[in-house]
């Protein structure tokens, strides 16, 4: 079966670094950059290699990069090595979490809350497989970049 | 933070001494005997245990342990085969020792190195555990890896602790966490 690469366009400059805000530009064209904490839905994800339980799992319908919460056992290898920083902990019910690029919604044909609700249309959702569609498209017209690309785990997430 | 962490490094401290201690006096003990040979494996077994205690209190799931073993490609799931490795020869040393038998300490010091010396002792047809020790005893007498004073002298007392920190440098978490340190920054993850 031919999985599907969901992927998400940022548009917008990326910034470099491991803060959240950053302040970009030269006074007095100066701007407050925002660094996303999403998962990157990496196509080699270094979690997925790391899991000693093999909760964290990579969908092999759809691509994405779950966890399944009746397996983990809450012992943060994935926050250790994942370079973005995406699984966190569930404080409350003691198990691990992270984006799921709302997979229920995308199931039903519908969008990532994240994309659906940015008042600046500045997330873009969709197959990076389908080069009709309007993430690759905009890869086509922009070139595109990863975060943290070094890392060798390839992400879905890219910033233009 | 250091709460956070703190379980990770009773393990990592409790169980690289055993570990180290075990090793340690398996190659640098010199077949020296004890009054009472159990009382080694004993405090080991104590140690590892302890620092297993510590890693099920590092868990969020610690029911869920068993669990932490199916991904032999995982760094945490290769710590348990060898903690539990090291405490099934430990359990076994103790049971020998406590009934007056020979004690297997050595046996977990000398596959690591004996068999860079075996070549020689190949020929004399000796059981392979004999040919280990033997082995081992040539290249602790070589100093080829710990180039060190005779045993039963204050530095050989003292190994022990060098191969407990050998062994907490050396453990995966610690590694891990080396890289992630010069790889990231520490702040990486405590972004809320």
């Amino acid at each position: 079966m031919h999985a599907k690469h969901f992927g998400q366009l940022i548009v917008g400059k990326r910034h470099d670094g491991d803060v959240l805000y950053q302040a970009m530009g030269t006074f007095p064209r100066t701007r407050l950059a925002f660094r996303l904490m999403l998962c990157n839905h990496c196509e080699d994800p270094v979690c997925v290699k790391h899991c000693p339980t093999h909760a964290m799992h990579k969908d092999a319908e759809t691509g994405l990069v779950l966890v399944d919460q009746d397996r983990c056992i809450a012992c943060g290898y994935c926050t250790w090595t994942c370079p973005y920083g995406a699984p966190s902990m569930d404080d409350v019910h003691h198990i691990m979490s992270k984006c799921t690029f709302c997979k229920d919604r995308i199931s039903e044909g519908q969008t990532p809350f994240c994309a659906e609700a940015c008042p600046a249309n500045a997330r873009v959702f969709g197959d990076l497989n389908d080069p009709e569609s309007e993430p690759s498209k905009l890869l086509q017209q922009k070139k595109g970049v990863q975060y943290l690309p070094e890392m060798g785990t390839n992400p879905s997430v890219y910033y233009v | 933070m250091i709460l956070h962490v703190l379980p990770l490094l009773v393990f990592t401290t409790f169980a690289g001494f055993a570990a180290g201690a075990y090793a340690v006096d398996a190659v640098c003990g010199n077949g020296r005997e004890a009054k009472t040979p159990w009382l080694f494996p004993l405090v080991c077994v104590v140690l590892l245990g302890i620092g297993l205690c510590g890693t099920l209190a590092h868990l969020g799931q610690p029911l869920r342990f068993m669990n932490g073993m199916a991904n032999p490609a995982s760094g945490i799931s290769q710590e348990s085969y060898w903690a539990i490795a090291l405490g099934i020869v430990i359990v076994v040393d103790l049971v020998i020792s406590w009934h007056g038998g020979r004690a297997l300490r050595q046996v977990g010091g000398e596959d690591g190195c004996g068999c860079r010396a075996c070549p020689g002792v190949y020929q004399r047809g000796h059981c392979p555990l004999r040919v280990l020790r033997d082995g081992c005893r040539r290249v602790r007498n070589s100093g080829f890896v710990f180039a060190l004073p005779p045993p039963k002298t204050r530095w050989a007392a003292r190994m022990p602790f060098a191969g407990f920190c050998f062994a907490v440098v050396n453990s995966r978490n610690s590694r891990l966490a080396r890289t992630r340190a010069i790889t990231y920054s520490s702040c990486h993850n405590l972004i809320p």
